[in-house]
Formats: structure tokens, sequence, C-alpha cells
């Protein structure tokens, strides 16, 4: 089952960079959004997946149960689902902050801070 | 957005909300739960009383300046962190005294540091652009 | 000198050389002495030093040279701005050098050689106000560190050669990597670097450049220090590389020329500090002859010459700066009957201009003697260019006496005044006069035991040298010092014809610094051609050249691992059930809607729906912590977008790329998928090692006295990680304010300007 979502990150993946390499700056911003989501279930299925038995140990065992899933890309994954919201809210507010500054949203136009000097 | 119905049950749903953060935040060490959950939780409930009534509002009942929530988080995660070097044990090491221990106290850290730092934004946000 | 603070300063920078000096001779025992200290020991870099017969000559020449030039430059730069700084530099400089002739492991050397260059930077570009001073800086620091570049390869090949960086242990290995393949290439590089420091022909320009410097830097870098480093290198590797052919053919054509080509270029001078400067390549020239020639005399000969150039060039440069500060010029025609308020000078300049042409008993004379025994010995070639080479020396000593002391009073002559109030003005000087001949004439059975012979032993471990004496009475070489004397007493008196047909004659021919300059012209036209290519200001290009590079790297590593059968492709298991499809399937439409979209308002629909599945995903496979974050986080992250996009409603008309370039996006954004795709399919089809995710669970009730075992990775196990990420959330959070407030911050700053005009 890990090949099926081996073909969906990279689809995602696809989508993402095809989104970043656009014109439009709120469009690479969700482009990033697709990729940050497609990386992270990325480690999540180099990790191995697990139906149904999550890494919690029952109150009256010392161990978790037999065939429990790998919970170390879980806090991992979950650190850098926080992280990347915080950096995703910078940059969304940097690329609000340039729409404003500079009038377009076309960050082709967006040259000002490059030739000003 | 000013519904009277969404401004009276937003008040009883933040304070509900609030409420099942902590006790997502306590029971976080032994089943799903945890800071960050807690905190975003936490922020969420806060976001539903802004749209309810203001930014000022929310300011108000926090009292304190998110970013003082922020910087008062990190500085208990910290603080966590440093017990254990007064008892001769490596920085962050978990130290247990019946059921409360130092990890509890780093996780109530990271969940003052994820609300005093999205509040913050979120707030921002909201009185720039409005 | 009225601040206390800057007379204690200038007062430990004149000391601490002779401190230095002091300990070097208290610590010294032949044949050597060690320093050990464990550095980097897994790169096998350890802070060792070495005294021995080679460094104790060059570290003592460095100290003790060091400390009469602290003294005389307390004088000389008395008015001066900065001159707290400058003593500063001077000290840094001298114990950059000390450290390169006392290290014992090649990598601490070649660190010490780029902090000469560095220092020597700061020493040359001193006057920092003038252009040339920054200009010439600049070329000496090029030249000497891009020459240090190679030589750091050079040294790298050689460690790997001897299988060890230390110093000693690679000298008593003596001749045997001659078979080495990288033997050659090695030598090469080493000697780039030599030459380069040294100012050997074709590199010789920055030297006279490097005159841009206040005096008392002139000489002590191009007497006893900063030019000798490539001495001192060629002298060590001389037990490695001697035997070999290359080795003496390039040494000794390199040196032999250098010597004399400077030597005509000192000749053309009419700068007194110039002429000093070009004669300094000429010694150097020399002193790689001596080395490239290698034998018993050869060395012997270096190591008098050494030490001979060391004492008269420091001496002549400070006399030459005295000469200076009376007149204000250093131009001889302008120069006339010093002699009167030069006193001193004056006698400090006749010994060690009579030691500089090699006049008995100077230790001059004492160095060329063996400087001809040892080029007799390989015909007439050598010993005959450096005959011309020391005429020339000749003609420039009486030149450098006649002219500004003796000559009688002229029209065109500068005014002077007497400045030899200051004893430290002509103390230091009269003491390198005074050493020029007491070493040769009373010390040198003990410059003999203390230097020559350890050093000798370092340089030429089979051979012994023979004893070193002033007379030896009437040979073949004093025959030749005779006629170098003559020679150069023919030149002075032809010089005023022949100078301006040696100028005619040199004018067509291109000059270093031209040379130079054309090379360096051409780096700045590369340089900002490709800043053109790639810094060309289209954001979208920058993004479009990353994932090139990106997919470049990915796709070389997976194209390697496909082609050659690293891992064998896994085979296909499908072990699904329909939700597993039915969530695959809504998260590609859900993508392809967002890149489909029109209207931000439906993306940010599809980006939401995306997050929602990608929480189902988690769910679905074990993972409720990270999905309940997944859930709130995009719950959040909508909220967020939703606000900003509300004010941002005017700006869904920017146009889209061209059709092609959108094929070429596509292109790279699928080879992006499809390696990503293929990397991940490969990760896990190779077997996990589970140690630490089940060591975690091992323990995580026992010593983490927790049942969530991914909580108590984030706040036991892992919790350093976790309190670092808070931070950088926090700062995010600080940062996004900052970026809102920007424009508040922006208004009050040009209200409050538009108040203040």
């Amino acid at each position: 089952m890990e090949f099926l979502w081996c073909l969906v990150v990279g689809l995602m993946t696809a989508c993402g960079v095809f989104l970043m390499l656009e014109r439009h700056i709120v469009r690479f911003l969700f482009g990033m959004i697709l990729v940050s989501n497609a990386i992270n279930l990325a480690i999540f299925v180099a990790g191995r997946l697990t139906r149904g038995n999550p890494p919690l140990i029952a109150s009256d065992a010392l161990l978790p149960a037999a065939g429990y899933a790998n919970p170390l890309p879980q806090a991992l994954i979950l650190t850098a689902i926080v992280i990347g919201f915080g950096l995703l809210l910078f940059t969304l507010l940097l690329a609000y902050r340039a729409i404003k500054e500079l009038g377009t949203a076309d960050m082709d136009k967006m040259q000002h801070a490059e030739t000003e000097q | 957005m000013s519904s009277i119905i969404f401004r009276t049950s937003a008040h009883i749903v933040t304070v509900l909300m609030l409420v099942f953060s902590v006790y997502l935040l306590l029971r976080g060490h032994n089943n799903p739960g945890g800071g960050f959950i807690a905190g975003l939780i936490a922020v969420i409930a806060f976001a539903l009383l802004m749209l309810a009534e203001t930014t000022d509002y929310v300011r108000q009942r926090l009292v304190y300046s998110p970013a003082a929530f922020a910087g008062s988080g990190i500085l208990i995660a910290l603080l966590a962190g440093l017990l254990p070097l007064f008892f001769g044990q490596p920085f962050l090491s978990g130290l247990w005294w019946g059921k409360i221990g130092s990890p509890l106290l780093f996780d109530i850290g990271i969940y003052l540091a994820v609300i005093g730092s999205v509040l913050m934004v979120l707030l921002n946000v909201e009185e720039e652009l409005s | 000198m009225q601040n206390p603070i800057l007379k204690l300063w200038l007062a430990f920078c004149t000391l601490l050389p002779l401190g230095i000096f002091l300990l070097i001779g208290a610590s010294y025992k032949p044949p050597e002495s060690l320093f050990y200290w464990s550095w980097i020991p897994s790169l096998d870099i350890n802070f060792s030093l070495r005294l021995d017969g080679l460094s104790v000559l060059f570290a003592s020449l460095i100290s003790g040279v060091g400390f009469l030039i602290q003294l005389y430059a307390v004088a000389y730069m008395k008015p001066y701005k900065g001159r707290a700084a400058f003593h500063l530099y001077l000290t840094l400089f001298m114990l950059a050098m000390l450290g390169l002739v006392l290290a014992d492991n090649l990598l601490l050397l070649f660190v010490f050689w780029e902090l000469t260059t560095l220092t020597s930077y700061l020493l040359i570009g001193f006057n920092h106000e003038k252009e040339i001073s920054r200009k010439n800086a600049l070329q000496a620091m090029l030249v000497t560190g891009s020459g240090g570049l190679a030589m750091l390869a050079g040294l790298i090949m050689l460690g790997e050669m001897a299988g060890t960086y230390s110093i000693s242990a690679i000298i008593t290995q003596g001749t045997s990597l001659v078979q080495h393949s990288w033997f050659t290439p090695s030598l090469l590089l080493i000697l780039l670097g030599a030459f380069t420091k040294s100012a050997q022909f074709p590199f010789h320009f920055w030297l006279p450049g490097a005159m841009a410097a206040p005096t008392p830097v002139s000489a002590y870098l191009h007497s006893s220090t900063m030019v000798k480093a490539g001495i001192y290198l060629l002298a060590r590797m001389l037990p490695v590389y001697g035997d070999s052919a290359l080795w003496f053919t390039l040494l000794c054509s390199a040196g032999a020329f250098t010597a004399l080509w400077c030597a005509i270029q000192a000749y053309r001078q009419t700068d007194l500090k110039l002429m000093l400067a070009f004669s300094t390549n000429v010694i150097l020239g020399q002193l790689v002859m001596l080395i490239g020639i290698g034998s018993s005399y050869a060395v012997t000969a270096a190591l008098l010459l050494i030490a001979a150039h060391s004492f008269y060039k420091a001496g002549l440069f400070m006399v030459v700066g005295n000469i200076d500060k009376a007149t204000g010029t250093r131009e001889y025609h302008e120069l006339a009957g010093l002699r009167a308020v030069l006193t001193i000078s004056f006698i400090a300049a006749l010994v060690t201009a009579a030691s500089k042409a090699g006049l008995p008993p100077s230790f001059g004379f004492l160095s060329k003697e063996y400087l001809y025994k040892a080029g007799l010995e390989f015909g007439w070639l050598l010993s005959g260019s450096m005959l011309l080479a020391n005429a020339i020396m000749v003609a420039l000593g009486l030149l450098i006496i006649i002219k500004p002391f003796l000559s009688p009073h002229h029209e065109k002559a500068a005014p002077m005044k007497a400045i030899e109030h200051n004893q430290l003005l002509w103390i230091p000087p009269i003491v390198l006069a005074l050493l020029s001949v007491v070493v040769p004439v009373a010390l040198l059975n003990w410059y003999q035991g203390l230097v020559i012979d350890p050093a000798a032993a370092v340089m030429l471990p089979d051979t012994q040298v023979k004893t070193v004496k002033l007379w030896e009475g009437f040979n073949l070489p004093l025959l030749l010092s005779a006629l170098t004397l003559i020679l150069g007493i023919v030149l002075y008196v032809v010089y005023p014809r022949l100078k301006p047909r040696l100028d005619q004659l040199m004018s067509g021919l291109p000059s270093g610094p031209g040379v130079y300059q054309h090379i360096l012209n051409a780096v700045i036209k590369l340089a900002n051609w490709q800043t053109r290519i790639l810094q060309h200001g289209h954001l979208t290009q920058y993004s479009l050249q990353f994932f090139i590079v990106l997919l470049a790297f990915l796709g070389t590593a997976l194209w390697k691992i496909v082609l050659w059968q690293v891992h064998p492709l896994p085979s296909i298991e499908l072990d699904l059930y329909y939700y597993d499809i039915i969530l695959a399937a809504f998260l590609v439409i859900a993508a392809f809607v967002v890149v489909k979209a029109r209207t931000l308002l439906l993306a940010v629909a599809a980006l939401g729906t995306i997050g929602f599945l990608t929480t189902m995903v988690f769910l679905v496979y074990s993972a409720p912590d990270v999905a309940k974050t997944q859930l709130l986080v995009e719950t959040l992250m909508v909220v967020f977008i939703a606000i900003v996009l509300r004010h941002l409603s005017a700006v869904n008309s920017v146009p889209r790329h061209s059709t092609s370039r959108r094929l070429v996006h596509a292109c790279v954004a699928i080879g992006i998928g499809v390696s990503i795709s293929l990397a991940l399919w490969i990760i896990t089809a190779t077997p996990m090692n589970q140690e630490i995710s089940e060591f975690y669970a091992q323990t995580s009730v026992s010593g983490g006295k927790g049942r969530n075992i991914v909580n108590v990775i984030l706040v036991d196990f892992r919790a350093f990680d976790t309190l670092g990420e808070a931070v950088v959330v926090v700062i995010a959070g600080l940062a996004a304010v900052a970026v809102m407030a920007g424009k508040r911050i922006n208004k009050l700053v040009s209200e409050s300007t538009r108040e203040n005009r």
C-alpha cells in the first residue's frame, strides 16, 4: 500500500511545484502549502504505514501492542506541521505586504527592491 | 457575523473549548493530545471569540499581551529543562514526583508558546486589515 | 605621547618581541624542541610547534628584527593617525609569522601562512586613504593569497602521500615519496605558493608595489619576514623534494632569472625605496637558486645570506626612512649633503651598504663568497649571472651612499631638517649595522654551532657541512668577489649614460602590474557576466532555476540507482482497502483543482480539502496526534488565508506565462514529482532500522512515565528539538507581526522626517 501513497505524494509535489512556478504570488503560496503537505506525507510514508494500531500503551501494560505504528516519524511530522504553519503564516503576510507595497501580485513585476539600488 | 445567536453561543463555545484544551494538555502524556494540539485548540477558541466580538475585547479578556504568553511559555519550557541540572542530571531530563513531572511543565510551556505566538499574529492581522 | 594607555600599549608592543626572542633563546635545545597541543585530532591537525635549527634562525630573526622595527616605528609613526592600530597590526603580523616558522603541522603552517597574508594586507594598506595603497595592498594579497590556495592543495597532497600531516614525520620519510604519482603535482603547487610569497618572476611585481606601506613595514616585511616565508617553506621541503631534477631546474632557473631581471630593474629606479625593494627581489632569487642547488655549500650560503640580508636590508630601509623624514623625498637626484644632519644614519648606511655590496669583512661578503662557491660547483652560467646581479648590488650600494650623503649641495636638492635628536630613529639601524660586522668577525663559531649546523642537519640530513671561515686565503671565489667589485664600480660610473638606454630598451616590455591588472579586469568582467545571467531580477526565473537544479540533483542520483541497479527495483505490493483508494483519488483530484482553479476562493477551498484529507490519511494509518495537529493547523490556515484574501480582491488580473514556458514548467514539475515518487518507493522497499523507535516504545512507560509514545518523544526523549521548535514558532510569529507593522513604522518614519525638514 506504500506504493499507492508514493504515487500520491509524487503527484501532489508535482502540482505544488507547478504552482510555485506561476507568476501570481498567492498561487505560489498555494504551491508551497501543497508541497509542504506532500513532504509531510512523504516522511510519514517513509516511516512505513500501519493500520489501526497507534503508538499508545494500554493503561495496564508496559509495552505497546505488537505491530504498533512507528512513533518516531509521527513526532517529527507533528513538529514539522507546527513549524511549517508558523513559516507559512510569515510568508503569507510577507506576500500580502509585498502586494500592498508594490501594487501588484505579479512576481515578474516585483523587481523594485533589486533595481532601486 | 453579529447575529445575537452567534455572539451568545460563541462565548459559551469558547469557554468549553478552553476547558477542553486544558484537558487535552493534561492527558496528553498518556492519550492523544499534548501541548501543541491543546494550544492550537485554544487559539481557535480565541479566534471564535474574536469573530464574535472585537480584537480589543479579546485582548482585554487575555489581560496580558500574546507576546507575553509566548515569552513566558518559552521561559517555562526552559525552566523545565534547567530544573534537572539542580539534581545533577543533564539538561531537559525528566523529573517525576508521583504523577507530576517536569515534562508536564515543559508541555505547559509549549502550550503557552503556541497560544501566544499564533494569537499574536491573528490579532495583529485582524487589526491591520480592518 | 601624552596618553598613558597609548604609552603602555607601545611599551607592550615593543617588549613583546624582545620577550619572545629571549624565550626562544631560553627554550631552544639543539637539535630540536617540541611543543604540542591537541587541536583537531580526528583530522590529524594538531597545534604542534617545533624549534629546530631552521626555525630558530627564522624565529629569532622575526622576533629580534621585530623588536628593532617596533622601536623604530614608535619614533617613525609618531605623526601618523592610528598609530596604536599600526602597532597592533605589526604585532599580529609578527605572531602569524612566528607561527608559520614554528608550526610542525602542514595545515597549521597553512593557517599561519594565510594569516600573514591577511595581516600584511592591513600593513601594506595602512595609508588607506590613498588609492595607491589600497590597490597595492589588494594586489599583494591577491597574488600571495591565490598562491597560498594552490599551496594548500599541494600540502594536502603531500600529507596524503606521506600519510601524516606532521612536518617532522614527513621529513624523516625523506625522498622516499618520489615514486608517488602525486609527487610532481604537489611539488608544482607548493612551488606556486612559495614563489608568489617570495616574489619570484613572474610574481615579483607585488613586492615593489608593497612599498606604498610606511617604511617600518617595508623594513620588516621585506627584510626578514613576509618574503622569507616562501624561502622558509622551500628550505623545509628540501629533504622531501631536493633530489628531484624538476626541483633543481625550476628553482635554479626561476631564482637566477629573478635575481638578474630584478637587479636590472633595481638599477633603473630613482626612488631609493623602490631600489631597495627590487634588490630584495634579487636576494630572494639568489636564495631560491641556492635552495634549488641544495648542496652543502649552497645550504651554508643560504643560511648566511638569510641573516646577512635581514640585517643590512632592514638597516638600509630605516636609513631611507630617515632620509624621507628629514627631506620629504626619496628621489636620489633631489638629495644631497645629508651627512650634515644624518650623521649617525650615515654611519649605519655606510656599514649596511658595504654588507649589501659584499665588502669584507661584512656579513654580506661572507655570504657572497659561499654563494660563488656553491655556484661554481654548477658551472659558469649560474656564477656568471650571480656575478652580474652582485655587481649591480655594488653599484646600488655606492649610489645609496654617495648621492644622498656625500654629493655637494646643488640647486635641485630638497631642504632638510635635523631629526636625529630622536634616538629611536637611529638606534635600530646602527644596531643592525653593528650586527652586520660583529657576527662574521667575532661570533662566527657561535653562529655555526647554533644555526648553521643544526639547520643544515634538517635541510641535508645526510651531509656534513664544513666550518665557515671568513678568510680562506686567495681562491677563485675571492677573485670573483674582486671582479664583482670592479664591475660594480664601472656600472656606477656609466650609470648616467646607461640608464636612458636601458629605459628605452625596456619600455616595450609588458609590466607585471599591467598584466595583473588585465587579469583582474577579466575576472571582474566574468563576474559581471555571470551575475547578469543568474541575477537578472526576475523572481519566477529564480524559482525555475532552483527547481531545475533540484531536478538535476534528484535525477542524477536516481538515474544511477535505476540504471546501474544499485538497488533492485522493488516489486509493487498492493494491499489496499476501498477507503485507501477513495482518499488517494480525492487527494489527487483536489490537488489538480488547486492547479486548475481560476479563482482564488476555489483554490483555497481545494487546499482546505487537501488538508482535511491528509488528516484522514494520518488517522487511518494510526497517527492520532498528527491527525489532530494537522486538522487544527488546517483550520487556522484557512482562517488566515480567508482574512487576508478578503483584502486582496483586486489582484486577480495577473497574466500567465506563455504556453511554451508553462510546458517547461510542467516538465520540471512532473520530473520532480516522478523523482520523489521513485525515491520514496525505493526507500519504502529497503529494510528499515527500527532500533530507535523500539527503544522509545520500550522505555516510554519505564523511563518517560507516559503511555502516548509520540508525546513522550516530544516532551522527554527529544525535548531539546521541541524547545528549539517552539522558539522558531515564536520568532516566526514576531516576524509576521513585524511585517504587518512595517507599514505603520514607515508612516511614522516618513512623518517624523517631514517634521524635521
